[in-house]
């Protein structure tokens, strides 16, 4: 539970602290791998799949939430 | 967090334009919706280029998210106040069918290793106005301003909250409507809000003039106030900082980037407080922004006088009459002050 909870938190400081623009300069393939990379086998976090993740949120009947992070 | 189905999208392509209408010149946005696609609110604010913790926080982001889950849990008897909140009825539905945009494909597959034509998020905009242009089409000031910042009519939000006044600026709208500081907004033109980004949404597709009403907590009270928008109240807006001012220029100053002067700078310069005074700081050299350097301006030279314009501006004001006033391929004739003589060339408008 705590290690569940740990992670859930890490993925959002990810989600929220990837905005800032001072991200260490990488190549645009090493950024969307990476993210890819911490994103992708998340219980938490369907990854760019807005029709699975639709169709759990009406399996569940929980709410949505979408985030959208163009990375540069 | 747990209590919600969380997805992340990282690209534009084939995105969903008939659901997800935001300010695309952010790189975060969020969205909290129902399984049905009903939308019940927005998440992701940005007003300059620094650090995006002076509009939006972790605490801000909570406080959204847990007003966005209330939505849900009143959902649908609160569909009312979520009516204004849907998306409009998009030109196009995916940004792959603008003109612009029609060479990219409607999904990357990142497993096959595609990781280039992505289409961000500021293309959408840029397309937009590219087909406005095209079409010798004005702007309008909702194309120009977008998403403006409630702080245009003196309304400053704590970034720290989901929807909290910080602080009111004296004689502006927000104070005449009798708004303080450390009122809570519960909705906004009846809809309801749980972010900044909702108030925006409701000011994006205001008309100027409009009167809307806002309800607001205070002292655990709630209180109705008439929020009246002035005629041209978004053109204060600063939209220099927002990656679609790349494409303004290449439409309004050929790639010129413009700077203001200092108060000091306009004094050694001889330029009036109220006068235009605008200095080259970057000269484009690629392609249709290097049309400035083309017709003869350089670095350092300060614009006086814009297609008749000598009326102190910013370089967004200067956007908005280059895309507003003039057509594409029109030829405008500017003054600037080089090494203190007067000059005059003609830029082409793109």
């Amino acid at each position: 539970m705590l290690r569940a909870t740990v992670s859930a938190s890490w993925l959002i400081a990810v989600a929220w602290l990837s905005v800032s623009t001072a991200a260490v300069a990488q190549d645009r393939k090493t950024k969307i791998v990476n993210d890819r990379d911490a994103f992708k086998d998340s219980d938490l976090w369907t990854y760019n799949n807005l029709d699975a993740g639709i169709a759990q949120a009406k399996k569940t009947g929980r709410p949505m939430l979408v985030v959208l992070r163009c990375i540069p | 967090m747990n209590e919600f189905v969380c997805v992340r999208l990282i690209q534009g392509n084939g995105l969903d334009l008939t659901l997800f209408q935001f300010d695309y010149d952010l790189t975060f946005a969020a969205f909290f919706l129902n399984a049905d696609r009903t939308l019940y609110g927005r998440y992701g604010t940005r007003s300059s280029l620094k650090e995006a913790e002076v509009d939006m926080s972790m605490p801000g982001f909570r406080e959204a998210l847990s007003a966005a889950l209330k939505l849900h849990r009143g959902y649908p008897d609160n569909r009312e106040a979520l009516a204004g909140k849907q998306a409009l009825e998009p030109r196009f539905k995916v940004p792959e069918e603008f003109p612009a945009l029609r060479e990219f494909k409607l999904k990357l597959d990142y497993e096959k290793k595609e990781f280039n034509g992505c289409i961000h998020c500021h293309q959408v905009r840029d397309a937009e106005r590219k087909l406005l242009r095209d079409r010798n089409e004005s702007f309008s000031d909702r194309d120009m301003f977008p998403w403006p910042m409630p702080d245009l009519l003196g309304l400053v939000f704590d970034p720290e909250h989901r929807a909290t006044v910080k602080s009111i600026a004296n004689g502006s709208p927000a104070a005449r409507a009798g708004f303080r500081a450390g009122d809570d907004l519960v909705s906004m033109s009846g809809q309801a809000l749980v972010s900044t980004a909702d108030v925006q949404w409701v000011l994006h597709n205001a008309a100027d003039g409009a009167k809307l009403p806002v309800r607001v907590r205070r002292d655990d009270r709630e209180a109705t106030l008439t929020l009246e928008l002035p005629t041209g109240w978004r053109r204060a807006a600063d939209v220099s900082w927002r990656p679609t001012s790349w494409d303004l220029r290449r439409m309004a100053t050929g790639g010129l980037v413009l700077e203001n002067l200092t108060d000091d700078e306009r004094r050694d310069a001889g330029v009036k407080d109220d006068q235009l005074a605008l200095r080259v700081k970057y000269v484009g050299q690629f392609g249709a922004h290097a049309a400035g350097r083309d017709a003869g301006f350089q670095k350092g030279d300060i614009v006086i006088e814009y297609d008749g314009v000598s009326k102190r501006l910013t370089e967004s004001g200067l956007f908005a009459h280059a895309t507003q006033v003039r057509k594409l391929r029109d030829r405008v004739p500017i003054t600037v002050l080089r090494n203190g003589e007067k000059k005059k060339l003609t830029l082409p408008m793109q």
